[in-house]
């Protein structure tokens, strides 16, 4: 909500995903270095630093992309959802750690540049077994540093959202690389069944619940409601919608969330300003519709934001047919105020 | 998320559906039967029986060791004790310590931590030294020189 580079604004729940964030690397990092000197006890410090780095970034990426789906399929994961740029900095730290020690140990010391070296070390781009897997990370560590260093929201606005977007979403890249630098690297000289099974079982897990995920994305945008004169559609009776919640629809390209609050309802555009998150999928707090991944918040009937803030949403018409909730989906211009519809109440 | 956004999600990850599978088990089935670098294993020789005389540094203790009758061979027993700082060491045995190590003889590599055994041939007989040679093929220069 601001356009001057401002420091992280912590809040309790940020300091809380942060310190679980931290412990919980400190524990894998630690168990993994008292388990290598246990059983492989000649190995170096900078061997251990390369292994546990690269293990710990591998893991968090897995779960870093398994966060978005989770959050769509069960609303209880939400929460992850909220600061999972901070787990992505956190990540692309870890990795970077990885990749310097990997220049520094493989590359450095000789009469070529380190980085040259990377590329140039080993040319056997036709061999699986001795595929120059060190430049598909060296790659991917690119993509997930220049990700780590625009993840603040003063570069989501100076960049432009769409910019931005397009920037993040080479994480599905960084990915594809990191897979396959492990499994041209490490499986090939280790060929333990253990790491090519945890990795498949990661690979798997990852390509599920993004596949579970759309289809449960594409059966709620199926929205065949009749239509009605003077342009409405209908969408589900009024008791569908709970108390403060949404029922979201797509209609004619048009992503649309209609809230019941107060006995009233009304219709905004069901994405967010911010990062356009599912408005619908958050809640009426304090008389604001209120975004569920970082709480941008819009008045239900104009769709702009409570003051100092100035991001707006579309509106929409919406009216009742006897119980049945029904919506124009021809969008008012953004923060155009519509009166909202009353639900009167069943009298006998 | 956007319309467009999730179009291009979709087609994003049905993409590395179909790629990332594909990737990972052609990697699977080529891996190699026979690792082509070791790794951590220990350098697992047979230590004649017979201690000659020792020498070498802190860094670098060396043995000389012979067998037992009618065994002739000599045997250079050297032991790494930090990780080398070179990308590649070749260790050579000369009877001067100011030879070539081109006139020397080549007993081997060096690489990570751990004990070396080299055998080796006198025909001449065991002179009253000799000079390890530890050698760095890359910047063209002996890096350390022992005495055994």
């Amino acid at each position: 909500m601001s356009l001057n580079y401002a420091p992280v604004l912590w809040n309790r729940q940020k300091k809380i995903y942060d310190r679980v964030i931290l412990g919980l690397m400190t524990l894998f990092l630690l168990v993994f270095i008292v388990l290598h000197i246990a059983f492989l006890p000649e190995v170096t410090v900078e061997t251990l630093v390369i292994r546990s780095t690269g293990s710990l970034a591998f893991l968090m990426l897995h779960v870093i992309l398994c966060i978005g789906p989770l959050a769509r399929l069960d609303a209880r994961f939400l929460p992850l959802l909220y600061n999972r740029r901070h787990l992505g900095v956190s990540m692309s730290l870890v990795a970077v750690v990885h990749g310097m020690f990997n220049i520094v140990q493989f590359h450095a010391l000789g009469n070529v540049d380190p980085l040259i070296s990377v590329f140039a070390s080993n040319l056997h781009y036709g061999s699986a077994a001795r595929f120059p897997f060190q430049a598909l990370g060296f790659l991917a560590l690119l993509i997930l540093a220049l990700m780590a260093s625009t993840s603040h929201d003063f570069w989501l606005k100076n960049l432009s959202p769409k910019v931005w977007k397009s920037l993040h979403m080479m994480v599905y890249a960084a990915y594809a690389l990191l897979v396959m630098h492990v499994m041209l690297g490490v499986i090939q000289l280790e060929k333990s069944p253990a790491l090519i099974l945890l990795t498949g079982a990661g690979m798997t897990c990852v390509l599920a619940l993004h596949g579970a995920a759309a289809r449960m994305g594409k059966k709620q945008e199926r929205h065949e409601g009749r239509l009605l004169p003077e342009g409405f559609v209908e969408i589900c009776d009024v008791s569908e919608i709970s108390e403060n919640r949404a029922k979201t629809v797509l209609i004619d390209g048009e992503n649309i969330a209609v809230f019941k609050y107060n006995g009233k309802l009304s219709a905004v555009s069901n994405l967010c300003r911010h990062q356009n998150g599912p408005l619908g999928e958050g809640k009426i707090v304090d008389g604001c519709i209120t975004c569920p991944w970082h709480g941008y918040q819009y008045l239900p009937h104009n769709g702009q934001a409570p003051p100092p803030f100035t991001e707006k949403l579309e509106t929409y018409d919406v009216m009742l047919s006897g119980s049945t909730v029904c919506v124009n989906p021809k969008p008012y211009p953004a923060g155009t105020d519509r009166p909202p519809c009353r639900i009167e109440p069943i009298t006998h | 998320m956007t319309p467009k956004l999730r179009i291009v999600h979709r087609r994003t990850w049905r993409t590395l559906a179909l790629l990332l599978p594909l990737g990972f088990l052609a990697a699977v089935f080529n891996i190699p039967d026979r690792i082509a670098d070791p790794g951590f294993s220990r350098h697992a020789f047979l230590a004649l029986p017979i201690l000659v005389r020792s020498g070498g540094t802190d860094q670098f203790p060396a043995q000389l060791r012979k067998g037992d009758p009618p065994e002739s061979r000599f045997q250079v027993e050297l032991t790494v004790k930090e990780p080398l700082t070179v990308p590649l060491a070749l260790a050579y045995l000369t009877t001067g310590p100011a030879r070539e190590v081109e006139d020397g003889i080549l007993l081997g590599s060096l690489g990570s931590t751990g004990t070396y055994g080299f055998y080796i041939h006198l025909p001449e007989g065991l002179p009253d030294t000799l000079y390890l040679h530890l050698y760095n093929p890359v910047k063209k220069e002996v890096f350390q020189l022992l005495k055994l």
